[in-house]
């Protein structure tokens, strides 16, 4: 096993680069990267070329399995099942009605915040203001103003990575808009952010509910197992990412034993694989070859003492 | 309603042209005196930033001693790079050597800082970031009262510099007319070394104040000093008033085109803003007279 590192500023030509040299110069079985969509969008024409499985656990994007590529394997929930989700958990449970959709202009931000709105207005919620903001904003507090000059706001689903989603929620709090700021306004969203994210944030996380990856206080056997062996021998708790990389590892691991032993086979058998019990949930692909179990869609919510706790919402 | 919004929002375009013009003002000097563009000038802006994060949450220092050891970083470091790289490479006598040798340096600092710090993004919070002032519907946070003052204070205090002292109207002396002012016994290395030390100081410190407010990666700075870049030539390459001036008017166009338009419109109001100038009065807002003699 090898790992490879690519820089974010150097991604495209690295990813590139590192995907053709490891596939022609090894005889890989799998791949498994967390790349970002515009590296991996990249490295799979490369992976399908030569035909060996990529186990997607880093982008949400539809693109990544949509066009049907044989070889690239999602694990994770992708952008529609949480963006549904997440609409429908706001109306339902949150009795939400109207929102304001904040989003950086990235493809996986514009796809995220559409389905929210599509899936909202359906319900019969009312999206107020939806304000997509590029990469080089620092200071969010104009668009905070913004929001906070707009009528009564149950929710604001937030499509960001973490530098601008921290400054985004202070903005938010310091405006008074969201809860942490002691307003009534709820701040949503899809995987985006670390774990961690409420720590730095501070205060103004409070009440932020947003879909994580891993949920560590499931109490299944094969979660409880692996916190507490991951626990043992690093002196910490597992993140999303540890537990993604284990399920990659696994899952692997687990079509292996059922005896596929080459790249062709391995990619029949992960097709293949039904109920798979790992410890972001279960797994199961569908002929996109994207995980269609919604039990790897786990919530949280920000409690005053900046932990969090599971909503258990699926 | 309406008056509180277009209130709060001159009141957040103005800390953001603060900041912006904490930025542009070290460019525009070396401009001035050098006919030179900084393209690491971004890079200082980080290290700064981090300069000041690191003396806070690991020396345990307060806020305004740390940006006294942004200051003084940043001018320490101009002064070697200077020293040791931009010196040497213009005595060769070709502009663009020390011009190409600002991007080397610039993507060296970059990945250094990558290499040391790592690509996640760091929380730099100070005992004033989340202290809030409310009154009729306003709010502003203690810690952009500071950015404000602090940027107003070392506006006026650059300004007293380069109009009522020997230096300052050396450093004048030396940017209309190198050759002129050698031969009035002014030492032009001496100021060009002395005009790096005060914008990269100025550089260190803009850090220091950006850190709470900006995004803190190792490539914080890039993503203000294109719109430095835009403010200066707005402002009028060179031109210390202007660049002010310009300053505050990007800062007060991003808080308007947020509330009015969208923020994905900023770069375009802004930018299309650059290019009309261009047109118009490629001088900037406030040009300075300067005479030749043939």
């Amino acid at each position: 096993m090898e790992r490879l590192h690519a820089q974010a500023a150097i991604a495209r030509q690295e990813a590139l680069a590192a995907a053709r040299r490891q596939v022609v110069a090894q005889e890989l079985m799998s791949v498994w990267p967390f790349a970002r969509i515009y590296a991996r969008s990249l490295t799979m024409p490369v992976i399908e070329q030569a035909k060996v499985p990529l186990l997607n656990a880093g982008s949400s994007s539809i693109k990544v399995t949509e066009p049907g590529n044989p070889w690239t394997f999602r694990i994770m929930p992708n952008e529609v099942m949480q963006g549904v989700n997440l609409a429908e958990n706001a109306y339902k449970r949150l009795n939400a009605r109207t929102a304001v959709l904040l989003f950086e202009n990235t493809n996986a931000g514009i796809g995220n915040a559409q389905v929210f709105k599509d899936t909202f207005t359906k319900l019969g919620g009312q999206v107020l203001a939806e304000i997509g903001f590029g990469r080089d904003v620092n200071d969010f507090t104009a668009i905070a103003t913004r929001v906070a000059g707009l009528s009564k706001i149950d929710v604001i689903p937030t499509y960001t990575l973490e530098g601008q989603g921290l400054k985004i929620t202070q903005a938010l709090a310091q405006s008074g808009v969201t809860k942490g700021g002691g307003g009534g306004a709820i701040q949503i969203g899809t995987i985006w952010l670390p774990f961690g994210f409420e720590q730095k944030a501070g205060k103004a996380a409070l009440g932020y509910i947003r879909i994580v990856q891993f949920d560590p206080t499931e109490t299944r056997d094969v979660v409880i197992d692996f916190t507490a062996a991951f626990k043992a021998k690093y002196n910490a708790d597992p993140t999303h990412l540890n537990a993604h990389a284990y399920e990659q590892i696994m899952l692997i691991a687990d079509v292996v034993k059922r005896g596929r032993k080459d790249p062709q086979s391995i990619r029949d058998g992960l097709a293949a694989t039904k109920n798979y019990s790992g410890v972001t949930g279960s797994v199961e692909f569908d002929r996109t070859n994207q995980n269609t179990k919604m039990d790897t869609v786990h919530y949280m919510e920000t409690k005053p003492d900046m932990s969090w706790t599971s909503l258990k919402w699926n | 309603m309406t008056t509180t919004i277009v209130l709060q929002q001159a009141i957040n375009g103005i800390v953001l042209g603060s900041l912006y013009v904490l930025v542009a003002l070290g460019l525009t000097l070396i401009y001035g005196v050098l006919v030179q563009i900084n393209f690491a000038h971004a890079d200082f802006v980080t290290l700064g930033a981090f300069a000041a994060y690191f003396f806070m949450h690991l020396i345990g220092a307060g806020y305004f001693l740390s940006i006294g050891v942004a200051l003084v970083l940043g001018a320490a470091l101009g002064w070697l790079i200077n020293a040791s790289i931009f010196t040497p490479l213009r005595r060769k006598g070709n502009e663009l050597l020390p011009l190409i040798a600002t991007i080397g340096v610039s993507v060296m600092m970059q990945n250094l800082m990558l290499a040391w710090f790592g690509p996640i993004p760091y929380a730099f919070e100070t005992p004033y970031s989340s202290q809030v002032i409310r009154f009729a519907g306003i709010f502003v946070s203690w810690q952009n009262v500071i950015i404000i003052a602090v940027s107003s204070l070392t506006i006026a205090l650059l300004y007293a510099f380069m109009k009522f002292t020997f230096l300052g109207k050396a450093l004048r002396a030396v940017s209309q007319d190198h050759e002129t002012a050698g031969l009035m016994g002014i030492n032009p290395n001496q100021l060009i070394m002395l005009t790096f030390v005060i914008a990269s100081a100025l550089a260190g410190m803009a850090g220091a104040m950006l850190a709470p407010v900006l995004v803190l990666t190792p490539f914080a700075g890039t993503s203000v000093i294109v719109k430095a870049f835009a403010i200066v030539i707005i402002g009028g390459f060179g031109n210390v008033e202007g660049t002010i001036l310009a300053g505050l008017i990007v800062g007060l166009i991003e808080s308007y085109t947020t509330q009015y338009l969208n923020p994905g419109l900023i770069d375009i109001v802004v930018f299309a803003l650059l290019l009309l100038m261009l047109a118009i009065k490629p001088t900037g807002l406030i040009s300075e007279r300067r005479e030749e003699n043939v």
